[in-house]
């Protein structure tokens, strides 16, 4: 951005403020081919996904590889993993706003929708997975004449209200976020339909400074709000697996490790996302190397702590003495998982580490390599922690070997897709970076730059 | 909204919904009756006495009915012979009553087709035929009735009906143990199967006979062996001591408390050796230990060793099985006779006084001078009933290219098998479960067996068409007995029992005349040496042999060469199938096999040394090939096998019989050579040199035992005897073993019993002895009986998703010096005090409620699966699919259990429905009642032959299950987990003859 400024620092504030609008909401013209031809392949895939989804509900859940005692596969790693990807999105939109890290601003917007989409791609996961998915609402306390409630003391119950909490509050946390810029894109909008529609959505917003001032304090509450969620949230998904008694789950440092994780799994989802976003919608100018880096930097941390998690829950399987615990580790690295295991320490522990240096951390090829690598690491963490930890417990009679099936990798493709879609939408419809934010880092740098050339 | 809108909308809208489900589901009748049957009040079963025929033992059954269907099998607690227990195959029987792929009706071929065809016209075309026959002047071995074994009045029925028409019966069994006969022949001159009392002897060696799984009556001997060796702790004395000799760990050997591993074909000579050492002259004088050593690769000490239990313990050698079926079988049993009579077992612990019935004499040589008949064109017509040949004789006998040779053919199977394939008229007769007769399952006492329901197809009892045969076909002058069918022609015979009415209404409540009822003798006192009589008293003093006939205890002649890369073959029966018969059987294809653990595949048994030197893992496809024929099947590596053999087992590779039997695995038989037993005319089963090759495809092995070994878990605990007697007798503390996990919170009976309603009278629970289990397998098909646990099929299995609610779970263990020690776990539902499965359910499906019993709502699981991932003993289990019942193999499921429907979870109950219909009976006792011990059993606990299974209630502490429960060999699985079990296991007790304890001379080298 400091070229920008540089080339601009003679013109007047209103024209760099009208062209941060132009720039980025060019980003919701009339689509060209390549967007279109992207839609494409995602509803392709998603249709795929939906067909799979469909025989497995007419056919059992048994289409899908589950091998006693492996009762939880991928779906389940699925759902983890999406939630994961969730977390980064609050974590730079809400707290990092309030740290006042304003590197934030050219990405939280895309990573916001992505915590939104991510957390409904994640939302479905359990109800594929139940085994009777038309009774999906018994999860849910409603009223009914048999008085009976969901058993509170459950985590997935726990995990019903934390995901729907999650939902609800980083929505509206978006959607607050957007007011002013729906209202920018209000005001240069072409057609009628447009006009109505971002008219609608934002609310009436004028820009005045009373309005300013109610927006401000109202996004401050939510951030605030939104805050506890991003350690609350894969805490109760950590739950699920640390409360149960199977050997690999049951540890209390799961809670801080899959929050770590998540955090982590979500900057390289930003990272991944970001990348080929900037290029196609030509968007260099307002996310460059220092926030690159700054990304990279996040996720080196998370890296480091997740690395950490790893070694102690093998030292504390071994200083236990539970042969139960030992086993699980040991099998985790040597077993019949071993490959995953190894996908995992080495996409999450080791690939990073390049991450020390500078070089890769300000390349844009790079970044994206190791963000790819983490997001792989990431779901294989997940499959390892579920499906090793099952397939090894308590009864040797009942080990075995889980295999996923075409209709398991239909819907993993499919929530991709899934995914992919909200987010193609988005960009088309939304604006994708934070124009009112972006604005406000306007006005100090041009002073500073000033100064600048006044001291050459 | 008006009010009379919104009523009238709720009337249309409710209309349109009754209307639409009503299009679905269409109109059914709840109780089809018009004017209802007497002995059938819809809810309460009916209960028949009968007589299990799935193999010759002839277990007394109690056969339960429901609204006129047979749903469970039980045994009947009045007969001597199993005492009220069944084996797995015993609790499928109605499975076949119900198999799908029954034979519907008669039928005949035409032009290459099978069409229906007509009873009447059935039968008078088979009268044609044999009179036509007959007036042709044929010889009188033209006409053969090929049955197999009988006995009682359908025996002489088919005996008669022969004589009359002009026929010649020929019995075939294809486990007909004649070189047992010839051997009682030769040295006690009797040529019968005698009774041997397991229970009553302290010391037990069995030389390959596999008593607790398909040697002549195993329900009755597994009866017996857990009296004389299950130690439970409930008293201070010191149980008998089994000793295996054989050259596979047999499921029955891995009872043992010593297996013996002997190269095949050699077992004899330790029995011979034993002898002599026990001062047997003749030619055992020559067998000295040393050289039977040299001979068997046991070591001399082992057998001296032995040979001294033998004498100074109240002993029984059993003969039988692998061991007594080379081409010297007879040589075989007559040494372990030998051994029997210079240890004094004869006419104590060996009595002939009661023969059993399962043996046949001559029938391998009968069939294969039919054969040699049949390829000259002497046959002009040949009947089959209750065999086939073609499967389970040896193709190189060239059984089926005979047949080719005899015009008339005739198959009275109820299935369409291997020998019905060659017939041109099928004529099914009814199952056992449809039909009346009699069995005589060893002297004195006599099984009836009467229909349960009515026919379920178009089939009719043999003997009524061989009556009407005989009416038309017969010699005028020998005309039936009996102007009626076949039922009167029984009531006939039994008129001597049966005088009255009332007298048979009486047998046919108890199910038979139990009057030669085997009772043990007291140790000691040999009450019926005197019928021994002729040869055998006088030889039993003199150690002459009864026949004067010499035995050549020279080694078996081995078909193929031996060598580098040759191993000697066993091939053994499975308890699930037997010679093959119940096949078609869905869960008995399933129940896994004791020793492998695998269903629904015919494995290759090999040592894993040997697979690893070939480099074969579980699963690789091998040929298996003798000069006879080749066979390919999976390789499965079991510690219990031998370096230098290969086993296979019987029972599968059928190509006909039904949708469950064809095509799965393969039959052995193949491989094996027409050969016999020179002395008796036995069929030589063993002897085959056979070489392997791999072929480099694999196929899932489907297995259920995920690791052989427990990895060092304790799962499965053990008690050397010594150590269990102190702990018996109160000299020892329960707990002063090392500590391990969870040794800090002893678990307690009184503690568990408090996981209950306070205020109720019961904590149902468990006291499973793992001394007495065998691994036997019957309680798993008790199970699905009872609680219509679908079977699932190869593929699923080969994914685990198998729903046996109880499985037994085998773990070896290495012992020093090469042996291998064999755990049986039983596992099933623990029905935990703090069951880990409850809290993490979201919905309540899971829950316990006042009894204690962990329950299960289906109709409230969503399927979240977590409760099975949070249960450490991993039993329960999902419907991963709407399992189906093809009919009418869904008449068989209990109304009383709900058969669950995709997407559920389901796990064991303790029968449940058993303990609330005990509630039920005892509601007009008043509110004080409470179910007292005895009135009713869980049906896995009903059917175990050795009772290892003990259930009732915990919070009665004078209950048998709350003083095993806490008695000093119970341990909880997984205690340190805390989830308080209602299960309680008895530690398995090991090292009874001390060798382990002596560990100086290692045993066994194999």
């Amino acid at each position: 951005m400091a070229d920008t400024v540089k080339q601009k620092s003679g013109r007047a504030q209103a024209g760099v403020f009208r062209r941060v609008n132009r720039d980025i909401l060019s980003t919701l013209q009339k689509p060209g081919l390549g967007w279109a031809a992207g839609m494409a392949v995602v509803l392709t895939v998603l249709a795929a996904g939906v067909t799979a989804e469909i025989y497995q509900i007419k056919v059992g859940l048994g289409v899908a590889g589950y091998e006693p005692p492996v009762m939880w596969a991928v779906y389940i790693t699925n759902f983890v993993f999406w939630v994961g990807i969730a977390h980064s999105g609050t974590l730079i939109s809400a707290i990092l706003f309030l740290f006042r890290a304003q590197f934030r601003t050219a990405v939280y917007r895309v990573s916001e929708t992505m915590t939104v989409f991510a957390v409904m791609t994640a939302g479905l996961f359990p109800l594929i997975h139940l085994g009777r998915v038309w009774y999906f609402y018994y999860l849910a306390p409603y009223p009914n004449e048999r008085l009976l409630w969901p058993n509170f003391r459950s985590p997935l119950v726990w995990d019903f209200f934390a995901i729907s909490t999650y939902f609800t509050i980083s929505s509206v946390f978006l959607y607050v976020g957007l007011i002013p810029d729906i209202a920018a894109a209000r005001d240069r909008a072409r057609t009628k339909l447009r006009r109505r529609l971002y008219g609608a959505l934002s609310l009436g917003w004028q820009g005045t400074d009373s309005q300013w001032r109610h927006y401000n304090r109202a996004y401050l509450f939510l951030a605030g709000l939104a805050t506890p969620l991003v350690l609350s949230v894969h805490s109760v998904v950590s739950w699920d697996f640390a409360m149960a008694i199977v050997p690999g789950w049951h540890s209390t440092i799961f809670a801080p490790y899959f929050v770590a994780g998540a955090i982590f799994s979500g900057v390289a989802m930003v990272i991944t996302l970001v990348v080929p976003l900037r290029k196609a919608f030509r968007l260099t100018d307002y996310i460059d190397e220092y926030h690159l880096d700054r990304l990279a930097k996040l996720l080196l941390l998370t890296s480091s702590i997740v690395f950490y998690a790893y070694l102690v829950e093998i030292w504390t399987a071994w200083y236990s003495g539970s042969p139960y615990e030992r086993a699980i580790f040991w099998d985790r690295a040597f077993g019949q998982y071993a490959w995953a295991s190894w996908i995992m320490y080495g996409c999450n522990c080791i690939i990073p580490l390049s991450l020390w240096f500078k070089r890769v951390r300000t390349s844009w090829f790079w970044m994206f390599i190791v963000s790819i690598f983490v997001n792989v690491g990431m779901w294989f963490e997940r499959f390892v922690i579920i499906i090793q930890s099952l397939a090894h417990e308590f009864i040797p009679y009942q080990w075995d070997y889980y295999k996923p099936t075409w209709v398991e990798m239909a819907i993993t493709a499919g929530s991709f897709a899934w995914f992919l879609m909200w987010f193609l939408l988005f960009i088309k419809f939304l604006p994708s970076m934070a124009i009112s934010e972006l604005k406000e880092l306007l006005p100090p740098r041009l002073r500073r730059q000033k100064k600048e050339m006044e001291a050459a | 909204m008006e009010r009379r809108d919104f009523l009238k909308l709720i009337g249309i809208t409710g209309a349109g919904a009754v209307t639409a489900c009503d299009a679905k589901v269409g109109p059914q009748s709840l109780i089809p009756y018009v004017v209802p049957p007497d002995n059938i009040t819809p809810g309460i079963p009916t209960w028949y006495a009968s007589t299990c025929r799935e193999c010759p033992a002839g277990c007394g059954t109690h056969v339960k009915t429901r609204e006129g269907r047979v749903i469970k099998l039980e045994g009947n607690p009045e007969s001597p012979v199993n005492r009220g227990k069944l084996c797995a195959r015993g609790q499928a029987a109605h499975q076949n009553l119900y198999d799908p792929d029954r034979l519907k009706g008669p039928k005949r071929l035409v032009n290459g087709e099978y069409v229906d065809a007509q009873w009447e016209q059935a039968t008078s075309a088979l009268a044609a035929e044999l009179r036509r026959l007959r007036e042709a002047g044929g010889d009188p071995g033209s006409v053969v009735l090929l049955t197999g074994l009988q006995t009682g009045t359908r025996e002489r029925l088919y005996d008669e009906w022969a004589r009359a028409v002009g026929a010649r019966r020929v019995v075939y069994e294809p486990f007909a143990y004649e070189p047992l006969l010839e051997a009682n022949r030769r040295v006690f001159g009797e040529s019968v199967l005698p009774s041997y009392d397991i229970e009553g002897a302290e010391f037990v060696i069995s030389f390959g006979a596999e008593f607790l799984e398909t040697w002549i009556s195993p329900v009755r001997y597994a009866v017996e062996w857990s009296r004389m060796h299950a130690f439970r702790g409930d008293e201070a004395v010191e149980k008998g001591i089994f000793v295996a000799v054989e050259p596979r760990l047999s499921m029955t050997a891995s009872n043992a408390d010593e297996w013996v591993s002997v190269k095949p074909g050699t077992e004899y000579l330790i029995a011979l050796a034993m002898a002599n050492v026990l001062g047997a002259g003749g030619e055992a004088a020559d067998w000295t230990p040393r050289r039977a050593a040299e001979a068997t690769g046991v070591d001399a000490g082992t057998i001296e060793r032995l040979a001294g239990l033998f004498r100074d313990k109240r002993s029984v050698a059993l003969p039988g099985g692998i061991s007594t079926s080379h081409s010297n079988a007879t040589a075989a049993a007559v040494a372990v006779n030998l051994l029997n009579r210079a240890g004094g077992a004869i006419g104590d612990t060996v009595r002939f006084s009661t023969p059993v019935t399962g043996a046949v004499e001559g029938s391998y040589r009968a069939i294969v001078d039919l054969v040699a008949a049949m390829q000259t064109g002497a046959v002009k017509a040949l009947l089959f009933a209750d065999t086939n040949p073609v499967f389970s004789l040896p193709p190189a006998l060239g059984f089926a290219e005979a047949l080719r040779q005899v015009p008339f053919r005739v198959s009275f199977g109820p299935l369409f098998d291997e020998t019905g394939a060659w017939c041109q008229w099928l004529l099914p007769d009814h199952t056992p479960l449809e039909s009346w007769g009699d069995w005589i399952p060893q002297q004195g006492t006599v099984g009836i067996q009467q229909p349960a329901m009515r026919p379920v197809f178009n089939t009719r009892a043999t003997p009524d068409v061989l009556l009407d045969v005989w009416r038309t076909a017969g010699d005028p002058a020998a005309a039936p007995a009996t102007e009626g069918g076949w039922y009167e022609y029984l009531r006939e015979a039994w008129s001597d029992r049966a005088p009255d009415e009332r007298a048979w209404a009486e047998i046919l409540r108890a199910g038979g005349v139990w009057e030669g009822a085997a009772v043990a003798p007291p140790a000691g006192q040999p009450t019926d040496g005197a019928n021994l009589g002729r040869a055998g008293v006088g030889a039993a003093a003199t150690g002459e042999l009864g026949s004067g006939e010499p035995t050549d205890f020279a080694p078996p002649a081995y078909d193929g060469p031996s060598g580098e890369g040759t191993f000697d073959l066993v091939v053994f029966p499975q308890i699930a199938l037997y010679d093959g018969r119940t096949a078609n059987r869905p869960w008995l294809q399933e129940l896994p096999d004791p020793a492998s653990s695998v269903a629904w595949q015919t494995w290759v048994e090999l040592h894993p040394e040997v697979a690893d030197e070939l480099g074969l893992v579980d699963g690789d496809v091998v040929t298996v090939e003798s000069a006879h024929g080749s066979v390919q099947a999976p390789v499965i590596r079991y510690p219990g096998a031998r370096r230098d053999t290969v086993a296979l087992p019987l029972g599968r590779g059928h190509d006909r019989m039904g949708r469950y039997a064809a095509g799965r695995g393969v039959n052995p038989i193949a491989l094996l050579p027409p050969t016999a037993d020179s002395a008796s005319g036995g069929f030589a089963w063993q002897g085959v040199r056979v070489g392997l090759t791999k072929t480099g495809t694999r196929v899932d092995p489907l297995r259920f035992q995920g690791s052989d070994s427990d990895e060092g878990r304790d799962l499965a605990e053990a008690v050397p005897m010594a150590a269990a007697l102190r702990l018996a007798s109160g000299e020892a503390e329960v707990h002063a073993e090392e500590p391990h996990l969870g040794e800090d919170i002893p678990l307690t009976v009184e503690r568990v019993a408090r996981d209950s309603d306070p205020d109720g009278p019961y904590r149902w629970g468990m006291a499973i002895s793992l001394d007495a289990c065998t691994g036997c397998n019957a309680c798993v098909t008790a199970c699905s009986a009872e609680n219509n646990l679908p079977f699932v099929g190869p593929e699923r299995v080969a994914k685990s998703r198998f729903m046996n609610w109880i499985r037994i779970e085998r773990y070896l263990e290495a012992k020093p010096g090469g042996r291998i020690e064999t755990h049986h776990l039983p596992m099933l539902c623990q029905h935990c005090g703090a069951a880990p499965c409850e809290p993490v359910c979201p919905v309540y499906a899971t829950y316990h409620n006042p009894d204690g019993l962990n329950v299960q709502v289906y109709n409230r699981c969503v399927g979240t699966r977590y409760c099975s991932n949070n249960c450490p003993y991993k039993v329960r289990y999902f419907n991963w699919f709407q399992y189906e019942w093809p009919e009418p193999l869904n008449w068989g499921l209990n109304p009383d259990v709900l058969a669950r429907e995709k997407g559920v979870m389901e796990k064991c109950t303790y029968c449940v429905q058993r303990i609330n219909a005990a509630k039920i009976a005892i509601k007009d006792q008043g509110p004080d009642a409470v179910i007292t011990e005895g009135m009713f059993q869980t049906a896995c606990q009903q059917t175990c032959p050795t009772d290892a299974i003990v259930f009732g209630n915990l919070k009665d502490p004078e209950s048998r299950v709350a003083k095993l429960a806490g008695g000093p060999l119970a341990y909880s699985a997984l205690e340190h987990l805390n989830t308080r079990p209602a299960n309680f296991y008895l530690k398995q007790v090991t090292d009874r003859s001390g060798v382990e304890a002596a560990a100086a001379e290692p045993v066994a080298a194999h």
